[in-house]
């Protein structure tokens, strides 16, 4: 096993270490894994057997699959319909679909599974931010960062006064990308605040949202720009360390971002800030910050309760700023061009730009730019080029699944942090799934509960047990099982248990695309009732 | 510091720190949980607790936060109700059982008692059912984790109470389990047997294999005592059935122990019921052991350490101090030793 006296977070460094060695993870690997960490070896054995991609606790390691996700799993993609056990969690790859697994590399369509093409420029007169140098050819090499004007704001920022680059972050109106849109300059000057000599940064770059793969072309293409986005929050907040927690999904990231460390370093660009990369084992839970907090000190990362907040007690129980890749790489830009240009970018009320990711069924899926705020039909149709031909859009999904599900008659509905509450969606990571008439809708929400079900971590019995009950009537709508009578006051009662009660966002939004379907395609969900698909998806016992 | 609250309407002053839960419940709420254990830390699990919060979205668990000053705090409408008893429905379904046999034996668990008070024993909803029962020949633990709610009490009463590190869950999610890391039986694992995961348990999981089938709950009369196998003092209630002693179950209320004991006081109190135990004095006579009265025996040792010491002197005796005994009785064995004897010749049997 491998010498990580110097990490900052040493557990999944090292259970990746264990995992290669021969025999794997045996008794007396975990003994060791435990002394290591200075940890009971049950801790270590509880937390090692959650993932997906560690073999401790299963009959062997996951070495192979197909991608059960939203996207590969429509008509005429991938695999078609799903079924338990059998798919991967979603890759990220959906704008490739149908994704895939196999020797220890995920793959889509794309030909170099490394370097996927850069995403394609966005809609004509939309000015792009994040994304404006990311077709530069050479751009994630130091030297090519610099060219396009990067490290100059970190550079700029250590021989000027940190509190007025929180007062233009602040003025910019940034919310935070990951899905819950809390104001970055507020979560900042709260770790700030917080009194304390060690401090950390921590970036989500656990971008397990079924339907979402827009910081994939930032961390493959642009790492420096997250790098120096890091370095200045730690420089605002008073922190001299941070992590990135790297899904194990991009394997390929793991070397960019290690490469541009180094070169970093090597330069001597980040004034002292040091940064690490912990690559994740597969589990979605870990998008939740605090599970990915304890994910990297070892525990099994359920979440924890709030608060106390992670800007008070984060990594090791330390102030820890915590935010998604985009929130970060927005961060550089806003105090080069400043807080009102920034804000002038997004529609109405809405500050700035966002990445969006646009799936299923569209002529164009991808990563796209827009204001925030832009509707979903200029998503689908402009950005996304539309229905495939023929076909006719009939709905899709919002927040990547988890934001909720609606139809065709929303498409003009913005794409902000306001608008899909009205529905009781949200907008979340801002990734969408479409689906048309081909598709079968409720055997898309039936889709997505098997992935709730299968990333529910069982800390918490309503979302535990409610993911399973709800797969299984939707198994029961879709053909798969016998029908039970009293189905939509299950829903109902379930849903509303689960939405309320769950310990975290997992159990919360589960329902949410069945609340999509319910109110939205109620004549198709009962046709199903009935035993009959209008798209002729579902077979019927 | 004490603060301020409001808790159903009643205005509460507690100490800072405390929780709403535990504040609630010294108001009279009865907030249901099946995951708290006061002893450790809350797990925050069973979502049972949770109660609303003025100016929270979401209603919180109320064993994980503390009340703040000023907090407004519901403990039950019928919302809150309604996603209890949707809970209960729920983990019901994942362990259906026609005989609880925990209810059976033990008296109501608290997860029947509780579905009989929501009113949802047998209405809950279909569906897969988990939890496997290991293979296990221990002669103390009975595990059917058929019928666990995955509440997470019993591992962390191993874990963070008795640090015995024994068993942990495993997996995720519906898959998860309850496990002895690498050992199907708790015999090749860390497991001390002090048997708190059974007294945790609010199921029918866990159980005393001792006691199972000797009785049933209505037979069984509780005694309280005082463990004698070592000065700590630990709390237990003799079960009783039929005027014989069938097992132990822990004192909750003792000062000493609150509930803990080890493997000794859990499960080795059974010499009770054995032909062989002394009830009386023993005096050899004419070299056999016979029955005799304490004052005889006693004046039997007397004469002899009278004669011993008019022979010897003080230093002739050494006294060995039993580790059973608490410190009261240390601390007068010690006195007997240099008052009454006049030897410094004393010791305890904790340090040989």
């Amino acid at each position: 096993m491998g010498n990580r006296s110097g990490s900052h977070a040493p557990f999944l460094p090292l259970l990746h270490d264990a995992m290669e060695q021969p025999g794997m993870m045996s008794e007396d690997t975990l003994n060791e894994l435990a002394a290591a960490l200075r940890i009971a070896p049950a801790y270590v054995h509880q937390a090692a057997s959650f993932y997906h991609y560690s073999n401790l606790g299963k009959d062997h390691l996951l070495r192979e699959g197909t991608c059960g996700g939203p996207a590969c799993c429509l008509p005429g993609v991938g695999v078609g319909r799903g079924t338990p056990g059998e798919g991967i969690a979603c890759p990220g790859l959906c704008d490739q679909a149908p994704a895939s697994f196999a020797d220890g590399l995920f793959r889509g369509t794309a030909a170099d599974p490394f370097l996927p093409p850069p995403p394609a420029a966005s809609v004509d007169g939309v000015e792009e931010v994040l994304f404006r140098d990311i077709r530069t050819p050479g751009l994630r090499s130091l030297d090519g960062y610099r060219a396009a004007g990067g490290y100059a704001q970190l550079r700029r920022l250590v021989e000027t006064d940190a509190a007025d680059a929180l007062e233009t972050l602040r003025a910019s109106g940034l919310l935070g990308r990951g899905g819950a849109g809390f104001p970055l300059a507020a979560k900042w000057q709260a770790v700030r605040d917080t009194p304390g000599e060690r401090k950390y940064v921590v970036c989500n770059a656990d971008e397990g949202e079924p339907g979402t793969f827009k910081d994939r072309p930032l961390l493959h293409r642009n790492p420096h720009l997250l790098i120096e986005a890091m370095a200045i929050a730690g420089h605002i907040v008073g922190a001299s360390a941070g992590v990135i927690y790297l899904r194990y999904e991009y394997p390929e990231a793991y070397g960019v971002l290690n490469e541009a460390i180094a070169e970093a370093e090597a330069a001597d660009v980040l004034g002292g800030f040091d940064l690490q990369v912990a690559r994740g084992l597969g589990s979605y839970v870990c998008g939740e910050e605090t599970s990915l907090l304890n994910s990297l000190e070892g525990l099994v990362p359920w979440p924890r309760e709030r608060p106390p907040f992670p800007t008070q007690k984060g990594l090791w129980g330390l102030p820890t700023v915590i935010n998604n890749v985009e929130t970060f790489c927005a961060v550089p830009f806003i105090l080069e061009r400043g807080a009102d240009w920034y804000r002038s970018l997004g529609r109405g009320e809405s500050a700035g730009t966002k990445l969006y990711s646009v799936s299923g069924r569209v002529s164009r899926p991808g990563p796209y730019e827009l204001p925030l705020g832009a509707t979903a039909r200029e998503l689908i149709e402009g950005a996304g080029g539309g229905a495939l031909p023929g076909r006719t859009i009939k709905g899709y999904t919002l927040g990547g699944i988890s934001g909720g599900l609606l139809a065709a008659e929303h498409l003009d509905m913005p794409l902000d942090y306001a608008a899909p509450r009205q529905h009781g969606f949200a907008l979340g990571s801002g990734g969408v799934v479409v689906f048309d008439d081909a598709c079968c809708v409720v055997d898309l929400v039936r889709t997505c509960m098997l992935f709730y079900e299968a990333e529910s971590c069982g800390k918490c019995f309503p979302c535990r047990v409610g993911t399973v009950r709800l797969r299984e009537r939707l198994d029961a709508l879709t053909g798969r099982a016998e029908p039970s009578g009293k189905l939509m006051d299950e829903f109902d009662e379930i849903g509303s248990a689960m939405s309320a009660n769950s310990a975290c966002g997992l159990g919360q939004a589960a329902p949410l695309v069945l609340h999509g379907l319910v109110r939205f395609f109620n004549e198709e969900l009962q046709a199903h009732r009935q035993g009959v698909c209008p798209a002729g998806v579902c077979h019927f016992l | 510091m004490s603060i301020t609250a409001t808790i159903d309407g009643k205005s509460i002053e507690v100490q800072e720190g405390e929780s709403i839960l535990e504040a609630a419940r010294r108001c009279g709420a009865e907030v249901p949980t099946l995951c708290y254990d006061s002893r450790v830390d809350p797990s925050a699990s069973c979502r049972m607790c949770v109660v609303k919060v003025e100016g929270r979205r979401l209603p919180v668990a109320s064993c994980a936060h503390a009340l703040q000053e000023g907090m407004n705090v519901v403990t039950a409408d019928d919302d809150l109700e309604e996603n209890r008893r949707t809970i209960l429905k729920l983990v019901l379904s994942e362990n259906p059982t026609e005989e609880c046999r925990s209810c059976i034996e033990r008296g109501p668990c608290e997860l029947h008692s509780l579905a009989g008070d929501y009113g949802v024993a047998t209405d809950y909803y279909d569906g897969a059912i988990s939890g496997r029962i290991p293979e296990d020949s221990n002669p103390f633990i009975a595990r059917d984790y058929s019928q666990c709610i995955l509440c997470y009490r019993c591992t962390r009463v191993c874990n963070e109470l008795e640090q015995a590190h024994a068993i942990i869950p495993e997996g995720r999610g519906f898959e998860t389990n309850i496990v002895a890391p690498f050992h199907e039986s708790l015999l090749g694992s860390n497991c001390t047997f002090c048997g708190q995961c059974i007294q945790t348990c609010p199921t029918g999981a866990l159980m005393d294999r001792k006691m199972l089938g000797k009785a049933k709950a209505e037979d069984v009369t509780k005694v309280r005592s005082i463990c004698p196998f070592c000065g700590t003092g630990c709390g237990i209630e003799l079960n009783v059935a039929h005027g014989e002693f069938i097992g132990v179950t822990p004192d909750w209320n003792a000062p000493a122990s609150a509930g803990s004991l080890c493997v000794k006081g859990q499960f080795g109190i059974d010499f009770i019921n054995s032909p062989e135990r002394l009830k009386t004095p023993l005096v050899r006579r004419d070299g056999v052991l016979q029955p005799a009265s304490w004052d005889e025996a006693l004046g039997i040792i007397v004469d002899k350490f009278q004669t011993v010491k008019a022979e010897s002197g003080p230093g002739a005796f050494a006294l060995w101090s039993s580790a059973r005994a608490p410190s009261e009785g240390n601390f007068l064995m010690q006195k007997l030793a240099r008052a009454v004897i006049g030897t410094n010749n004393i010791d305890n049997c904790s340090r040989t």
